[in-house]
Parts: C-alpha cells; sequence; structure tokens
C-alpha cells in the first residue's frame, strides 16, 4: 500500500512539473507526443546514430521519420539568460549527447511546454520552436498552430506552421491548409500549402491532392501544383488521374 | 416576347459556348501541366504514360514535349524509344528525337546516332551535330571530323567544335591543311590564342599565316599579341593582317602606339584610318591636332 502511494506520489509529481529554466545550459523535458509520427533522431546510412546537440553547424543530421509508437517526445533548449540558444525535439528514445550536462526537468504538462515555447518564438527559431509545437499532443498546440498559420502572420511563420500541421496535425488541418491552397491571397503560401496537402500522408495525402485538381474553384496554378505534386508520388491512384488527363 | 426570349436563347448559348471553350482551354492547360509534372516521377511510373502519348493522336507539339520528358527518363526503354524515333527516316519527330538524345547526354545513344550521319541530308547532319554539341561530346564531333567525306560536312564539324570550345580537338584536326581556314575560324572562337600564334608565326604557309594572324583579333586576349608581331616583322601582308585583326579586336590603345611610334607618313596614315574605323575618340583628338597645326 505505502508502495503504490508513494508511486502515485512519483507520477504526480512528474505530471504537474513545469518548464522552469532558470538556469543557463542545456535543459531538458519530456511532452506527451502527437500520436502517430515517426521516431526523431538522427541517422548515419539510414541507422539511428543519436544525436551531438553541441556539434558544429551543420554537424547535425535531420531527424527521420521510421516507425514509432512511443508516447513521448523530448525538447532540449539551450538557455542563456532567459534566451534560447538551440532547441531540438527528438524521440524520448533517441540518444542525445551534449559537451555539457543536461539538467532534466522531467515530463511537463503539455500545455505548459506550448505555452514556454510560444513566448520565445523569434524570427530565430520559428522552425526549431514550431516543430516541436507540433509534436505536442493536445488542443494548445493545434491552436498555436493554427494561430500561426493566419494571415496577418509573417510569410514564413505561416508557411512553417502549415507544414508542421501537415506533418503533424494532418487530419485535424486538411481543411484549413486546403483553404489557404485556394483563396489565400499570396501565390506562394498557395502553392505551399498544396505541397504541404502532398504531405498528409499517402492516402490522404492523394485524396486531397486530386480534390484540389478537380475543384475548378481553385486557382490553376495550385491545381498545376497538384498534379506536380501527385506525380512525386508512387501510388497508383495518383498516376491513374495523371493518366485519366493524359488519355481522357 | 417572342424576341426577348430568343435573346434570351441567345445571350445562354454564348454563355454556355463560352464556358465550354474556357473548360476545353482550362483542360488542355492541365493536360500540358499533367504531362510535365511527369519529369521528376519515377521513371518506370512516367515511361508509359509518356509512350502512350507518343502513340496517340496528340498534336506534334504536344508530343514534342513528351519527347523532352522522355529524354529526362533514366530508364532503358527510354532510350531505345528515343532512339527508334531518331532513326525512323519520315518520322514527324526524327529532328525532335535526335536533339533530345542530345539533351539527354547520352554518348552511347549518340555514337548509334552518328552511325546515320554518312547517308543522312544536310537539316539531318545538322540535327546530329547539333545533338553531338548540346551533350558536350567533343569525342564524336572529331570523329565526325575525321570522317567528313566532303568540305561541307567537315566545316560543319569543326564549327561545332568552336562552338564547343574543344581546342585538343582541334589541334588534333590542323594536318588538315586543306581546311586551313575553317580550322582557324573555330580556333577563333575556341578562343586557343596559344595554337593561332603559334600559327601565325609559321611563315611556311603565307596563306595560313595571315589568316591565323586576323583570328588572333576574333581571340579573346589576341590584342597585344597582334602589335607584338607588328612591331617584329617587315612584311606589309602581316601589317595588313595584323590590322584586320586588331580592328575586330577593338584593341585601339594598341593601335594609338603603333600610330605614335610609327615615321612613316603612308603608315601613319593607315593607322589613323584604322582608329578612324574603330570609332577611337583618340582618333579625333589626333586629327584636331593635326588641323590645329595645319592652321
Amino acid at each position: 500500500m505505502r508502495f503504490l502511494v508513494s508511486l502515485l506520489f512519483v507520477f504526480a509529481m512528474e505530471a504537474s512539473a513545469q518548464v522552469s529554466t532558470g538556469s543557463d545550459g542545456w535543459q531538458s523535458w519530456r511532452i506527451e507526443k502527437q500520436p502517430g509520427g515517426g521516431e526523431m533522431c538522427c541517422y548515419r546510412s539510414g541507422r539511428k546514430a543519436g544525436c551531438e546537440l553541441d556539434g558544429r553547424p551543420g554537424h547535425h543530421q535531420a531527424p527521420m521519420a521510421a516507425p514509432d509508437g512511443q508516447r513521448f517526445a523530448r525538447i532540449y533548449a539551450r538557455m542563456q539568460d532567459d534566451e534560447v540558444l538551440d532547441l531540438h525535439t527528438f524521440s524520448d528514445s533517441c540518444p542525445v549527447t551534449t559537451s555539457t550536462p543536461i539538467n532534466d526537468l522531467g515530463l511537463v504538462d503539455n500545455a505548459d511546454s506550448v505555452d514556454w515555447l510560444s513566448a520565445r518564438i523569434s524570427d530565430r527559431n520559428l522552425d526549431e520552436v514550431l516543430l516541436a509545437i507540433s509534436v505536442h499532443a493536445g488542443d494548445k498546440a493545434l491552436s498555436r498552430l493554427k494561430t500561426s498559420a493566419q494571415p496577418g502572420r509573417s510569410h514564413r511563420e505561416r508557411e512553417q506552421a502549415i507544414f508542421w500541421m501537415a506533418q503533424h496535425r494532418g487530419s485535424e488541418t486538411r481543411q484549413l491548409i486546403t483553404d489557404v491552397a485556394r483563396s489565400d491571397p499570396s501565390y506562394r503560401l498557395r502553392e505551399h500549402a498544396v505541397f504541404a496537402l502532398s504531405q498528409l500522408g499517402n492516402v490522404d495525402g492523394i485524396d486531397a491532392l486530386t480534390a484540389v485538381l478537380a475543384d475548378r474553384s481553385f486557382p490553376m496554378n495550385s491545381r498545376k501544383q497538384a498534379l506536380f505534386w501527385l506525380a512525386q508520388s508512387d501510388s497508383d491512384d495518383a498516376f491513374a488521374v495523371i493518366d485519366g488527363y493524359l488519355d481522357p | 416576347m417572342n424576341y426577348r426570349h430568343a435573346l434570351l436563347v441567345l445571350i445562354s448559348t454564348l454563355l454556355i459556348s463560352g464556358a465550354t471553350l474556357a473548360q476545353d482551354g482550362e483542360q488542355d492547360e492541365l493536360k500540358l501541366a499533367a504531362l510535365e509534372a511527369l519529369i521528376a516521377a519515377p521513371g518506370d511510373r512516367a515511361l508509359p504514360i509518356v509512350l502512350k502519348v507518343l502513340d496517340s493522336d496528340e498534336s506534334l507539339e504536344f508530343k514534342e514535349r513528351a519527347l523532352f520528358i522522355l529524354s529526362q527518363i533514366n530508364h532503358p526503354d527510354a532510350r531505345t524509344r528515343l532512339l527508334d524515333l531518331a532513326f525512323a527516316s519520315d518520322g514527324p519527330l526524327r529532328v525532335e528525337a535526335i536533339r533530345m538524345l542530345g539533351i539527354s547526354g547520352d554518348y552511347d545513344s549518340l555514337d548509334r546516332l552518328r552511325q546515320q550521319y554518312g547517308a543522312a541530308d544536310d537539316d539531318l547532319k545538322d540535327s546530329i551535330v547539333e545533338a553531338h554539341l548540346i551533350a558536350g561530346h567533343t569525342e564524336g564531333v572529331l570523329a565526325i571530323a575525321q570522317t567528313a567525306q566532303n568540305p561541307d560536312d567537315f566545316e560543319r564539324a569543326v564549327n561545332a567544335l568552336g562552338a564547343m570550345g574543344a581546342r585538343e580537338e582541334l589541334r588534333a584536326l590542323r594536318e588538315r591543311s586543306d581546311m586551313f581556314e575553317s580550322i582557324i575560324n573555330a580556333l577563333a572562337i575556341s578562343g586557343d590564342v596559344d595554337t593561332l600564334l603559334e600559327m601565325a608565326r609559321d611563315d611556311s604557309n603565307v596563306e595560313q599565316q595571315l589568316k591565323a594572324i586576323e583570328a588572333l583579333g576574333i581571340a579573346g586576349g589576341g590584342g597585344e599579341v597582334l602589335i607584338d608581331i607588328y612591331k617584329n616583322t617587315d612584311s606589309d601582308a602581316v601589317r595588313e593582317s595584323v590590322r584586320h585583326g586588331l580592328l575586330v579586336s577593338g584593341h585601339d590603345n594598341g593601335v594609338l602606339d603603333l600610330y605614335r611610334a610609327a615615321d612613316d607618313v603612308a603608315e601613319k596614315k593607315e593607322l589613323l584610318q584604322l582608329l578612324v574605323m574603330m570609332g577611337s575618340d583618340q582618333a579625333m583628338e589626333i586629327i584636331d591636332a593635326a588641323l590645329t597645326g595645319e592652321q
């Protein structure tokens, strides 16, 4: 009984932790990961090799998606005077090395983590922060991504938000991305939105692109983009659609 | 009432036919986009669709676009089909297929294509050489020059080598002294000042020497070399060729130096005329000074 109480206490302690990065150096915390994504780690020659967080610029290998199924992801933030110098997001299972110790903050509430990250978005770390937010499970992360995708935000922020929504929150944001592809005033963003639709995952992506292609309410350029991305796929359905345009 | 009804029918007919036309235009645009999208598609996916387009009743223009896509597909069947079209004696896509073999940069296909060269007409020969030029296949063009059966074939190949900057291959053809003009022109276009200078200093064939001197003016950077030749010769013919070369090179400062150094009145006159032809500002100043002196 005493063991059970202790266990519950430990879980409760862990779940109630907040992002508290008062000290300089590497801070890390776990968050509950949006289900479905692949394993985020560093790979060499297609094999998981772990990530060196202090490597020279360009030394890091891009995280790759591989079959995952894990419940948690981990955020790594290198802090100095409450400023984020570096930010990385990896699967919890991904080994990392650093030249200085990592201060482990444990499991952090997803909403708190999203708030912390949102408060630190800047032009310099836009890509990393939006990637990190997109990995978080829960409504708060989704809401934050949608906010970043809204008109009025910078082009780059919208572009990144749309991309990461398609990567990690595709089923919930397909309509929003489709609307951007249809009617956003920005030609470049419409093109980007069509590309993002192609990233929804094979079946959803082909379905979304085919819908854009067939719908005359979309600008012609978005429809042509849809054809381009369909041709990039390796899907029988996609090539049947293309064939249909060439051999009606 | 009948009139109004007829008008409405007419308007609706026009609107519908306009919409149909717009829809047709839209379909054509998407059809072309679908074809062009295949350029980035996996080869084994794109190939059967492109081959189907080539076998269809589509327009020649559309099929020419399909040929370009075919040339970009890295698949043996794509090469075979391009070669078949390039060998088809009266095929409407033949010339375009030959060009696409060049764009594909496939030297093996071009080597096979070259077997047709001897029996081809002039247009086809132009296409074959152009395909080699596009692919940068200098060895192939050299082979055409070396086996040329007539001066036109030789010149066609040599001109291509010049455009390709194939200096080594052009030097390999220098033994064809009967074709020195073509070779010198191509050397000039390739910018081979060293070889031209060597020929310009060789007085064993005066005609060739004079042509090489003139060509130095075409080859970039030949201006100073020409001045040097001018200063070190007593030959009027050589000096005349140098002046032609300088005119082309636009090296008016060098001509001005020669003018100032010349003692002979006739020579000064020649050089001043040259400066005027070159549009040199200095020529006007010299003329002004001469006129002022006379007054």
